[in-house]
Formats: structure tokens, sequence, C-alpha cells
């Protein structure tokens, strides 16, 4: 059941990370590269999630791996407002 | 450290939940609905997270902070693939 | 939507870039029509409205074509009224090859513009998802 889970989470985040590099491809905008990244990160945090055992989460490799996703979207929400800061939005 | 870390993802996702819901007030964008709730469930499942780190031995949030994320993810992804059609 | 794309002509490039650009709507295409072949003819909202049949009239059609430098306003008698008035020669090229390409192949315009709709409909949520991550608003968004 946990593997299940915690299978379709990887693979939801799989599909949101290429949603997003798609829309990147559409719009040139960076902050969708870094969500895509982001949600990347994600699917790898769920996959090793799943391949260890209970309390998974504790471990340096998983909630490492997590903080990396989350560095990605706060440096796209960074990056975001320092461009407009500087000028023009996006490129 | 580990408590540390999704405390920062936790308030990392309810940011993003609050900035994209501030901005479905503005523009009306349905995306951005979605997305916030989307992002709601991903800053529960860091939460819960949180907790079941610190209560370590007397529970065990799994099954409801999964459900959670899975819950949050389901809701983002509804919210992107209606923009492609 | 049909399938019948292979049978449409291609249209002229201005004429695209001209519908991409500056033309979101149909209501704005046939205000646009009408006064570029009744030029210099001033018309008001209801002038226009009475002519195509539409009830409410078009405000907010003729509010984008003047700002999409197509038509200027006027006040005439203390009512405005809205003239062809294109902001460059190569724009009223485009439009005078926009009427023929309508008046012989409405369906590919039409198909265009709402192929266009579309893609401005999900630039648009692009847009407003990464601009809702601007923490301080009001600044230029282009």
């Amino acid at each position: 059941m946990k593997q299940f889970l915690v299978g379709s989470l990887a693979l939801a985040s799989a599909m949101a990370a290429l949603f997003f590099w798609h829309y990147w491809k559409q719009s040139q905008d960076r902050l969708f590269v870094l969500f895509a990244a982001a949600f990347a990160a994600m699917t790898i945090n769920w996959i090793g999630v799943a391949m260890i055992d209970s309390s998974g989460e504790g471990q340096p490799y998983i909630y490492l791996v997590r903080l990396l996703a989350f560095l990605l979207i706060i440096a796209a929400i960074i990056d975001k407002n320092r461009r407009v800061a500087d000028g023009r939005g996006d490129s | 450290m580990a408590e540390t870390v999704y405390a920062l993802c936790g308030i990392t996702s309810l940011t993003c939940a609050a900035l994209l819901f501030a901005g479905y007030r503005t523009e009306r964008t349905p995306l951005l609905f979605w997305a916030s709730l989307g992002f709601i469930g991903l800053a529960l499942n860091n939460i819960l997270l949180f907790v079941d780190l610190i209560l370590l031995p007397t529970y065990d949030l799994f099954l409801w902070r999964t459900l959670a994320a899975l819950a949050g993810m389901m809701l983002l992804l509804y919210g992107l693939i209606r923009e492609t059609k | 939507m049909t399938s019948g794309r292979s049978e449409l002509p291609a249209i002229p490039v201005e004429v695209g870039a001209l519908l991409q650009d500056r033309i979101a709507s149909f209501e704005q295409l046939l205000v646009l029509l009408l006064l570029h072949r009744s030029d210099p003819k001033r018309w008001s909202n209801k002038t226009i409205a009475d002519h195509l049949g539409i009830p409410n009239g078009i405000p907010e059609a003729l509010m984008d074509l003047k700002a999409a430098e197509l038509i200027k306003q006027e006040t005439e008698a203390s009512e405005s009224v809205y003239v062809y008035a294109p902001a460059s020669a190569d724009i009223a090229n485009a439009v005078s090859v926009l009427q023929e390409s309508y008046q012989s192949h409405p369906a590919a315009i039409m198909q265009l513009m709402s192929e266009n709709a579309i893609a401005r409909v999900r630039r648009a949520a692009h847009r407003a998802f990464s601009d809702a991550f601007l923490i301080r608003k009001g600044k230029d968004r282009g």
C-alpha cells in the first residue's frame, strides 16, 4: 500500500515536472524550468521514500533531495522578482 | 536537521499557495486556483512530516501526509492539464 | 473543430501577424473591416451596432481597436465617433489584404482567430501563474 501511494506521488510529480517543462518551452519564462526541476527532484524524493523502509523521510538522502526541490522553488521566486526589478520581466 | 528541512519546505509551500491564491483573486485564472490547492496539499505533507518526526515513536502519520500530498498533486495536475486544451 | 483544415488556403504572413497582434475577437474584426471599407466615414457605437446588428453595441471592441492603433476616436456633437486610422503604412496594407482574405476565405480567417484565441488564453494563464510569484505588484507587466 505504501509503495502504491508513494509510487503514485512519484508519477504525479514527474507529470507536473513535464508540464512545467512544456510551459517553459512555450513561454521561455525561467520560472517554469526551475519549477520543472523542483518537481523532478520531488520525483526522486518519492522514489527514494518508496525504496526505503519505515520513516524513510528521516534519512539525509531523502530530505536533502526535498531540500533541493524547495530551494529550486525559492530560487525561482527570487529570480522572478529580481528579473522584474532589473527591468524587463520575461526573457 | 530533517525537521528543519521539512519546516522550511512547509513554509515555502504555504507561501506558494498564498501567492497563487492572491493571484487568483486578481486574475481569476483557474490554473492559479488549482495550483494553490496543490501547494496546500504539499504544505500539509511537509507539516505533518515535521510533526511526525517530533512525535516519531508515538504516531505515524504516513497515511495522512501521503494522502494530503497525493490530493494536492492531483489538484495541481488538474489545473496544469486544463490549460493545454 | 471540424477536420477540414487541409482544404483551407494559407493566410498571408502580414495578415497572420495583424490577427495575432492586434485583433483579438470576431467583433473587433467586423468593426475594423466595416470602418476600413467605409473610410473616411465616422461611426458611433450606436450606428455600428445598428449596421452590424449587434444589440448592445461593442464598446470594448472599439477600445481594443483604438489601443491596437487601428482606429481613432473623435468627438462629434458631444458624442464619440470612430474612424479607420491605421498607425502605419504596413498596417494599412495588412488590413487591405485582410479585407480581401476575409471576403474570399472567411473560414480560414476565423479558424486562425480561433487558434490565436486559444493560444492567447494559454499564454495569459502561464503569465498569470508566473506573475503570481511577484511579491511586489504594480510593476510594468509589459
